[in-house]
């Protein structure tokens, strides 16, 4: 189990990071969390959903990967086979933790997991300068760690406001793969295309307003991304077949 | 001249009070100009008699129906959730004699009948063991669905334990928020009758004559309108169920986060049986037993013997114990000109299959629906009501009385009194007959006003150890690998589960911090 710990100049002063988003070193499953302000992006590649937290029970937007636990259609020889990687992704080993404050708010501070492979002192990418400040690669973990932070939150007030209009809907789809295999995919829920558009235009503006049509509308655009997964499948499948 | 029904009053304000309010006020807008109006009358200082802490699954639709919200009921009314009840110590007492009535159907029940080849082939296992996955989920304390399973929807059949009072609370206060419904608070000191012998208005102390078209009685065992007023007698079926006493005490968990045991538990006593419900923060236990085979002293002495294991000694004996007169029985009808009774007003029985609650739901539920549209039409379906409610009670009653008569136990003659074949209905009887030559089925249990289904009677009768004569039988192939299918799977299923799901008490706390999606 690793334990990520806070990343420090004096600490990290040596540090180096073999940074490379494309390359997958740890296990990515079917789907992963995703934010609102890279919805543009994943809809050109993936299905985004809506998926429930499995220890919350709270919904959360995902990009969809694969259709078993751990099957990820778009990893092939350990690569990324697609040209935008999920910011969650990409952020990799860093992550976003949180310290207590005098104030008694939490302070948002940045983690490194040390026990990951790509962490090293000989290869790859410096953390700190000879002088202790933040390099420019180090600059851009924080703004990626800093985007999903405040994505996090923009999420769920997109959710509640989506959920308080009763926008969203279960999403189930009856698949047959090539080799006959027919599966029902459960878990997933979307927007609700016609209550979407019968909306009264002042809540339609007052959404428009928040910020909130636009992924709304890209949320269902990116279904179309479902059959060109199942297609993946079905390669996979007829490869192995 | 037609006389429309345009207004509901209700007297009393207990669980039945509030149920029939919010289920009318929900089905007939009684926030609408065009709705029905529905008031409700509660006298300032009666407390509720609290009994009524178990519920059916019917439970689930009757408050999705007043639309409220499962999690703010689970929260706000101390809900544990029920997934049936054990019965320990009804066979024949000794300290592994127990067997299980769980709310989930057996395995492939809509599609065939399990019971000839479990009693021909099964006999290493119980019934409800081989048949049901529940019981596993209810002996690790396991909870019937999960944080991510929309509300009012489950993964195993279940119900709930509550709070009364706080029920009470939590309904009245949607009822009068959301559902549009009239509070007064006011005793009702008069009945007024009108020329044909219908209820006119009700005098109340400060608020003058409170008039309507249909009044509905929940004033408890008072039976304010239905008894008082009508005179109409109560049926005593105490020849049947010996039950009379009951002591009850909320009893505390020892540690915040102990196992919330998550079925109905009932103990069978010398004279009688011990319920103990879990809600999240106490125990709700209770000792009903009959005044004609033991006396106070010895039956408080067994609660106390219950009780001592769990919660230590000194804790036991500084509970403070009320005891509730139980009088078994109910109203030769229920509707009588323009008044109803719903609840403890309309009849009682001991609490062994929480009966109370859903019938308060059942009896609100066919008045929101065949609510009359004037006066004229209103004999006819008061006749209805009458026939389908007595039905119900009769049916009860024969389930109840199937616990006590196939009991090997003789440490008491309140058992060998109950196996008298005087006690027993001849309905009861009946159908006795017949399962001694065929197994329990639906077509047992036609009549649309039944109340518990052929699955039920199957539970209580193989696991009382029943056995219904095999010997002439025979199964076909097909039936043989249909049977053998269903009880296999019913295996992988209690492994799969028992792996998966969270335990009762996890539940509940995910559900004090996240709450449940309605989707």
């Amino acid at each position: 189990m690793s334990k990520p710990v806070l990343v420090d100049s004096k600490t990290h002063q040596n540090v180096r990071v073999k940074y490379a988003p494309s390359v997958v070193v740890t296990p990515i499953g079917r789907n992963c969390p995703v934010i609102v302000q890279e919805f543009q992006h994943l809809a050109a590649e993936y299905p985004i959903m809506i998926t429930k937290n499995q220890s919350t029970g709270r919904f959360v937007c995902v990009a969809l990967f694969g259709f078993e636990e751990d099957e990820n259609l778009f990893i092939e020889n350990a690569r990324w086979q697609s040209s935008y990687v999920p910011l969650n992704i990409q952020r990799q080993p860093f992550l976003i933790g949180n310290k207590p404050t005098a104030s008694g708010k939490d302070e948002h501070v940045v983690l490194l997991d040390e026990d990951d492979e790509r962490v090293g002192t000989t290869e790859g990418e410096a953390l700190f300068n000879n002088r202790g400040f933040p390099t420019p690669f180090m600059d851009k973990i924080t703004s990626i760690l800093r985007a999903l932070q405040v994505g996090y939150e923009v999420n769920d007030k997109f959710i509640q406001r989506m959920l308080d209009l009763d926008l969203i809907s279960p999403a189930t789809f009856e698949i047959k793969f090539d080799n006959g295999e027919e599966r029902e995919i459960q878990g997933l829920y979307t927007i609700n295309q016609d209550r979407l558009r019968a909306l009264d235009s002042t809540v339609a503006a007052e959404l428009h307003g928040a910020g909130f049509l636009e992924p709304a509308y890209m949320m269902l655009a990116s279904l179309g991304q479902m059959q060109k997964l199942i297609d993946r499948k079905n390669r996979v499948l007829n490869a192995n077949g | 001249m037609i006389q429309p029904i345009r207004s509901v009053v209700i007297v009393g304000g207990g669980t039945a009070g509030w149920i029939t309010a919010g289920t009318v006020a929900a089905k007939h807008h009684a926030y609408s100009e065009h709705g029905i109006k529905v008031t409700l009358i509660e006298a300032p200082d009666i407390k509720p008699i609290g009994v009524g802490e178990g519920t059916w699954p019917t439970m689930r639709n009757t408050l999705r129906a007043m639309g409220l919200s499962e999690t703010e009921f689970i929260r706000e009314c101390n809900v544990g959730f029920k997934q049936g009840a054990k019965f320990a110590k009804w066979v024949d007492g000794s300290d592994d004699d127990f067997y299980y009535h769980p709310l989930v159907l057996p395995a492939g029940f809509l599609e065939g009948n399990l019971a000839p080849y479990w009693l021909l082939h099964g006999q290493g296992q119980s019934f409800s063991e081989a048949v049901c996955f529940q019981e596993a989920l209810c002996e690790h304390s396991l909870a019937p669905k999960l944080v991510t399973t929309p509300e009012y929807e489950a993964v195993a059949n279940y119900a709930y334990h509550l709070d009364a009072g706080r029920f009470s609370e939590f309904l009245k206060k949607h009822c009068l928020e959301k559902l549009g419904v009239t509070y007064i608070s006011d005793r009702v000191t008069k009945v007024n009758s009108a020329e044909n012998g219908d209820i006119a208005s009700l005098s109340t102390e400060q608020n003058g004559d409170l008039e309507g078209d249909l009044f509905v009685d929940c004033t408890g065992f008072h039976s304010l309108l239905l008894g008082k007023h009508y005179k109409v007698p109560f049926v005593d079926r105490s020849d049947v169920l010996f039950v009379d006493r009951a002591l009850a005490v909320h009893a505390p968990y020892l540690n915040e986060n102990d196992d919330i045991v998550s079925h109905t538990v009932s103990t069978g006593q010398e004279a009688g049986w011990i319920w103990d419900i879990g809600l999240q923060t106490r125990r709700g236990v209770g000792h009903v037993y009959s005044t004609r085979h033991t006396d106070r002293e010895r039956a408080e002495e067994a609660l106390m013997a219950y009780l001592e294991p769990t919660i230590g000694r000194s804790v036991a004996h500084n509970l403070s114990v009320r005891e509730i007169p139980i009088t078994s029985g109910h109203r030769a009808h229920f509707w009588q000109n323009n008044c109803v009774a719903i609840g403890l007003s309309s009849g009682f029985l001991e609490p062994l299959e929480a009966s109370a609650l859903v019938l308060v739901e059942l009896s609100a539920e066919m008045l929101a629906e065949q609510m009359p549209t004037c006066r004229q039409s209103m004999d006819i379906i008061a006749k209805r009501f009458n026939d389908t409610f007595r039905y119900r009670w009769d049916r009860i009653i024969d389930f109840l009385k199937l616990h006590y008569i196939l009991t090997r136990r003789t440490d008491n003659t309140f058992w060998t009194d109950n196996q008298d074949p005087d006690t027993i209905p001849d309905s009861l009887k009946e159908l006795m007959e017949l399962w001694r030559y065929q197994h329990p089925w639906d077509h047992d249990f036609t009549n649309r006003r039944e109340v518990f289904p052929a699955a039920s009677y199957q539970y209580v009768l193989y696991g009382m150890g029943f056995k219904t004569e095999s010997e002439h039988i025979r199964l076909t192939e097909e039936e043989i690998a249909f049977a053998q299918r269903n009880m296999y799977e019913n295996q992988q299923r209690i492994r799969q589960l028992v792996a998966n799901m969270p335990t009762h008490r996890e539940l509940v706390n995910k559900i004090k911090e996240y709450g449940f999606q309605k989707i």
